[in-house]
């Protein structure tokens, strides 16, 4: 398993760099403290910079210790704080006696132009990636946005601090700066070009599409001829970008991965039509071909080797991990404990109901399944209403005390769900939660 | 201000180089 704490400390190794090199080359000299802490920032801005790249690489051995629910987050926030520093970055020169015309007069040097117009651009591409969801950005035109923007911002910021710099006349520093803009730009290469085009020579089939209820859709994997499927964790996701031709939208999107790693030969991702894309989910065909970049994540419960007693709990679609996890532990006979608490808005919506009553009452896993309907039809016998502080008191019962958690449901309902359960005494480390967008 | 709302290892990775930002900058001064 790889380790986390190495990842954060060599992270922080990249980010400090600079600033120890730049302390060893030139220590001592009579510029003023404030100055030379709007030096620092821009340094630290810049090492933040092409550690950005480095977090949104997808690399394995970046994401596998957290998962990309959490790198992706802690991207946009380290952007927002490059952009803190950034800002900062020529006040404090100005301040520190560089004077106020670096910030507003007309005759400064060209590599401050350039700053000027990077600044800009960066809080364009944090602002739009902030408020991507609630401008109503589609998401594959921000990210053609976000990679044109990306680099440029890293171009334009190492041509400004390669002149302006008195720091970069030092050689151990040039070098370290080539040097980073070089693994940030091969990184980016290899993320968005290489390796979309490598995947892209051995793509995946589909081979059954069904339908599960009105909306929900099921596609039916097989690896390229000749290769095996790559392996995965119960409750891992994968990207897909469907290519079926027909005038259908060519986008690469993160579907959960439905079936179990016990199946070889191929892997399934159950679908609901919701937005522009998976509306058109039902129009794949047997025959598709599928790039597929896989796996990530860390919803399995093969992650808490010693929980021996589960509560899952499922906001519609969010099904899709949890069943994954449920078929793994039925494939391999887990001796666990399952509660699994199933909320949905009517029977119709419903997925995999006659798959998982099948299950329910076996011993290995030991499953409980109780399904909770907002808007039941009149003849409904279960549970109905929201799921609320005192169903789960009165559902999870015994399991409160000692069981592991694992939520799956749109991010309100995740956000309510842990706060009820901490005040019912679950502690924060014993829910795990998945959230449907990245 | 939720966007300004940091993980542990957010906080973790921002205090420390914060902490090093000035010291690299106390450094350089004195």
């Amino acid at each position: 398993m790889p380790s986390a704490p190495s990842r954060i400390l060599a992270y922080l190794a990249l980010l400090l760099l600079p600033l120890v090199v730049m302390v060893v080359t030139h220590p001592f000299n009579p510029d003023t403290f404030i100055y030379n802490l709007g030096r620092c920032f821009g340094l630290l801005g810049f090492a933040i910079l092409i550690g950005q790249v480095i977090l949104a690489a997808r690399l394995k051995w970046v994401e596998k210790p957290f998962g990309l629910n959490i790198t992706f987050p802690f991207h946009r926030r380290m952007g927002v704080f490059a952009a803190l520093l950034l800002i900062m970055h020529p006040l404090l020169l100005a301040l520190g006696g560089a004077g106020w015309p670096l910030l507003i007069g007309l005759r400064v040097g060209w590599f401050i132009w350039l700053a000027k117009a990077a600044l800009p651009l960066l809080l364009i591409n944090v602002f739009l990636s902030i408020r991507r969801a609630s401008l109503g950005i589609k998401f594959e035109k921000w990210r053609q946005c976000h990679d044109l923007l990306g680099p440029t911002i890293i171009l334009l910021v190492f041509l400004h601090s390669w002149n302006a710099g008195a720091d970069l006349t030092a050689v151990p520093l040039q070098v370290l700066w080539v040097g980073l803009l070089a693994l940030a730009f091969l990184l980016f290469g290899y993320h968005r070009l290489i390796r979309p085009w490598w995947l892209s020579r051995y793509p995946y089939r589909v081979v059954e599409v069904r339908q599960e209820t009105p909306a929900v859709w099921t596609l039916k994997f097989s690896p390229p001829p000749g290769k095996k499927r790559f392996d995965f964790m119960p409750g891992q996701f994968q990207f897909v970008t469907l290519l079926r031709g027909r005038d259908l939208p060519v986008e690469e999107h993160h579907f959960t991965i439905s079936s179990s790693p016990a199946d070889p030969d191929f892997h399934t991702s159950t679908i609901k039509a919701s937005g522009d894309f998976t509306a058109t989910i039902g129009q794949t065909r047997v025959g598709d071909l599928a790039v597929v970049h896989a796996p990530f994540g860390r919803f399995s419960y093969l992650v808490h080797p010693d929980a021996r007693e589960l509560v899952f709990i499922a906001g519609g679609i969010g099904i899709t991990p949890l069943m994954s996890n449920l078929r793994h532990m039925r494939d391999t006979g887990a001796d666990r404990r399952v509660l699994l608490l199933y909320s949905n808005k009517s029977e119709a919506d419903l997925v995999f109901k006659e798959e998982l009553d099948g299950m329910a009452g076996g011993e290995k896993p030991h499953l409980q399944v109780v399904h909770i309907l907002t808007r039941p039809s009149s003849a409904w016998p279960g549970e109905t209403g929201r799921l609320d502080r005192e169903k789960l008191a009165r559902l999870c019962g015994a399991h409160l005390a000692h069981s592991t958690f694992l939520l799956c449901c749109p991010p309100p309902m995740t956000q309510s769900l842990v706060t009820i359960l901490n005040d019912l005494g679950v502690p924060t480390s014993r829910i795990s939660y998945e959230y449907f967008s990245l | 201000m939720e966007f300004l709302h940091l993980n542990r290892v957010t906080g973790f990775v921002i205090f420390y180089s914060m902490i090093a930002v000035l010291a690299a900058a106390l450094l350089r001064t004195y």
